[in-house]
């Protein structure tokens, strides 16, 4: 009641606060996103490796530049020698962690225990990284997480939920998201962020439920194949790779969770007080568009992934809002200098998902 | 020399604010001229000493000029104009859509397998040579743990019929040890013969990277032979010696780096499948490592005094009760084919060892 109340009181205490709905667009084709990529597969392969830092560069930089708002666009600005760089230490590092038990067991744990430490100084850098390197409307976005808290999310959090037996997983979801958005700048100006846990135990109980009528549904009919193909070879098939259709209903599932969660971080931020952001993905359609955009990747050998990418990109951008609560010309970027690639790198390999993705 | 006019917008700098100019580009010299003001265009700086953004696809190009400006622009071709001819122009010419690239695209495939086939023996090789022995055992470890807890269960047979088998599997390792330019390479293993009750797995045998060698209590019941109990071993610890195991692990690696290397992040699904798949397709051998324990197989039992032909003995009555459902999985991970049957009974002819009749 109260909220709606000082709503209405600042709606009519600033007349000139108009609040203006801007679509989200993404602009790009897949025509001519398949010879990107098709380049970048090409040129990856006869440089063994080495294109694939620029083909990083050109590939963000198209997603980046077909995503419009309010008729302009975002961009990406890391430099190819800084990705390289940043990818090659990450093998040293990696390397080295293959390398040195072979010489030294205690320097290898010490290692390691430092590999582990530095998850937040990663995460952290890595955040930071990305967001220094992108920009919408000539103004960079920055992040000023920092490590300890972190790794206070990404390592100790998740730990003790296993204690829960992972029941707890919305509040560690709930306060990296909390991190990760309100560390974010746009310019000098902060991003904030409050969300309810509820919010997320409603998908997360979903995610259990769904998954464990899949599982029943899946061993039902596992088990009436079975019973079909009684004592012929495709039975082997059938009973093989049972285990493999479970880890996949898995992975399913989890998109349910995904789905949910990128609605709740973009309905419950806001920039600068006054720019606030709808995100109306449905887990059911998201789920559809990656279980598709899969199969046919497999069945062309890889030759859809840029169709599918296109896809998934279009369908996100067109469930994607902001309410501009102002002008949106009026940023300064606050920062010049940039560190921090090689973490950045690291987390890419890591798998962390560190991108701001509109 | 003609005019080079480009219409678009100029960002303070490191500003959101933007206002609506054209660039001309006349000899060299940059000059600007704001649309909403009535003015002569203002001299800016000389043509080299911009930096302008590669082209890339119809994105919005950004020129940036050495004041800390940015200008930017939708008339791609008129910043062609003025972009030297340097390596992104290539590029960005070969990336248009045309006809030239559907045989880059129907290459790319070949090439990206041709690149499996020749760099990912070299990762794997590379790998195995930089694994530590304790990595193995390791990896042994856990996976006895794993399975313990999930798949198998502590084996019922009989004290006195485990020291006979424990027996057979010694015997093997002493040979092996007497010959060891032949049969053993230089790392160490640390072997050791496990019992497991497992009905999911049926009369079956696996050996782990590190020497573990699990036994089920199936086999032991269904094959009373020794020959065969032999052969079986002799088999698995070929899968040690060859390091079968720790291969079909860096392959698995090594293809889903080289498929996000070359794909660029797969998505969200597809790269799950590319990791677990390629984890669980790594369980099961390869023809070509089975023949080649087979071939290990078949010189152990040689030296160690027992009759080669057990695996062939194997062979058939696994392909008898291959119908039976539960004993399906040892054919999905030991493809069995006549290939292997005729490679023993090869060896046989040229060592001059005529075959024993069937034992039913």
């Amino acid at each position: 009641m109260s909220d709606i109340l000082s709503e209405f009181v600042n709606n009519t205490q600033n007349e000139q606060r108009i609040r203006t709905v801007h679509e989200v667009e993404f602009r790009g084709t897949t025509e001519e996103y398949f010879g990107i990529w098709i380049v970048n597969a090409i040129l990856g392969i006869l440089t063994l490796g080495i294109y694939s830092a620029w083909a990083k560069i050109r590939n963000k930089k198209y997603f980046y530049g077909n995503t419009f708002i309010d008729n302009h666009n975002f961009d990406y600005h890391a430099k190819g020698p800084q990705i390289l760089i940043g990818r090659i230490i990450v093998v040293l590092i990696l390397a080295g962690l293959r390398f040195l038990p072979r010489y030294s067991l205690e320097l290898y744990m010490v290692f390691y225990a430092l590999v582990i430490l530095s998850v937040g100084l990663i995460v952290s850098r890595a955040l930071r990284f990305n967001a220094r390197m992108s920009s919408y409307r000539n103004v960079r976005f920055n992040f000023s997480g920092g490590a300890g808290a972190a790794f206070l999310r990404y390592v100790i959090y998740p730990f003790l939920a296993l204690f829960t037996l992972n029941l707890t997983k919305p509040y560690v979801t709930k306060s990296q998201n909390t991190y990760t958005t309100q560390n974010h700048k746009y310019g000098d100006r902060y991003f904030d962020f409050d969300a309810d846990v509820g919010e997320y135990y409603g998908p997360f109980f979903a995610m259990i439920g769904f998954g464990i009528l899949l599982f029943i549904v899946l061993a039902f009919i596992l088990g009436a194949l079975m019973e079909i193909s009684s004592g012929s070879t495709f039975q082997l098939a059938v009973q093989s790779f049972g285990p493999f259709y479970v880890i996949m209903t898995y992975f399913v599932i989890r998109l349910i969770y995904k789905a949910a969660v990128r609605n709740i971080i973009f309905n419950n931020a806001i920039l600068d007080n006054k720019h606030e952001f709808i995100s109306t993905i449905s887990a059911s359609k998201y789920i559809y568009i990656i279980i598709t955009n899969t199969l046919l990747a497999i069945l062309t050998l890889g030759l859809m992934i840029p169709w599918g990418r296109i896809r998934l990109a279009r369908y996100l951008a067109k469930n994607t809002q902001i309410i501009a609560g102002g002008d949106l010309d009026g940023y300064t970027s606050d920062i010049i200098e940039t560190h921090g690639v090689t973490a950045a790198e690291y987390a890419d390999m890591e798998g962390f998902d560190i991108d701001i993705g509109i | 020399m003609s005019i080079i006019s480009i219409t678009g917008d100029i960002y303070e700098n490191q500003s959101s604010y933007s206002r609506p100019c054209t660039l001309k580009v006349r000899d060299n010299q940059l000059m600007i001229q704001y649309d909403d003001l009535e003015q002569a265009p203002a001299y800016i700086c000389k043509l080299d000493e911009l930096r302008i953004d590669p082209p890339l696809g119809s994105i919005r190009r950004k020129v940036h000029l050495p004041d800390g400006r940015v200008f930017e622009t939708d008339d791609l071709e008129a910043v062609n104009d003025i972009y030297p001819s340097n390596f992104w122009k290539r590029i960005a010419k070969t990336e248009r859509k045309g006809w030239h690239i559907i045989p880059i695209a129907l290459v790319t495939p070949f090439l990206a397998f041709g690149l499996y086939r020749l760099l990912v023996p070299i990762l794997v090789s590379f790998g195995m040579a930089l694994t530590p022995d304790i990595a193995l055992y390791s990896i042994d470890k856990n996976t006895m743990k794993s399975l313990d807890k999930f798949v198998m269960k502590q084996s019922e047979i009989s004290h006195d019929k485990r020291v006979e088998v424990q027996k057979i599997f010694n015997k093997l390792l002493l040979a092996r040890n007497e010959s060891p330019e032949q049969l053993s390479t230089n790392k160490v293993f640390k072997y050791s013969l496990n019992f497991r009750n497992s009905g999911a797995l049926g009369p079956n045998a696996f050996a782990l990277p590190g020497g573990t060698i699990v036994i089920t209590d199936e086999l032991i019941l269904e094959f009373p032979d020794e020959d065969v109990i032999a052969a079986v071993l002799a088999h698995e610890i070929g899968h040690v010696e060859h390091q079968h195991s720790l291969q079909q692990i860096y392959r698995a690696l090594g293809m889903a780096g080289m498929v996000t290397m070359i794909a660029g992040d797969a998505g969200p699904l597809l790269e799950d499948v590319l990791l677990e798949g390629s984890a669980i397709l790594s369980l099961s051998h390869s023809r070509k490592h089975e023949l080649q324990s087979d071939n290990y197989s078949y010189e152990l039992l040689k030296l160690a005094d027992y009759q080669p032909d057990g695996l062939i003995q194997f062979f058939d009555k696994m392909d008898e009760i291959q119908t039976l459902p539960k004993d399906g999985e040892w054919m999905m991970t030991h493809p069995v084919g006549e290939k292997r049957i005729s490679n023993i009974r090869d060896k046989m002819k040229a060592d001059g060892i005529s075959p024993r009749a069937l034992t039913d």
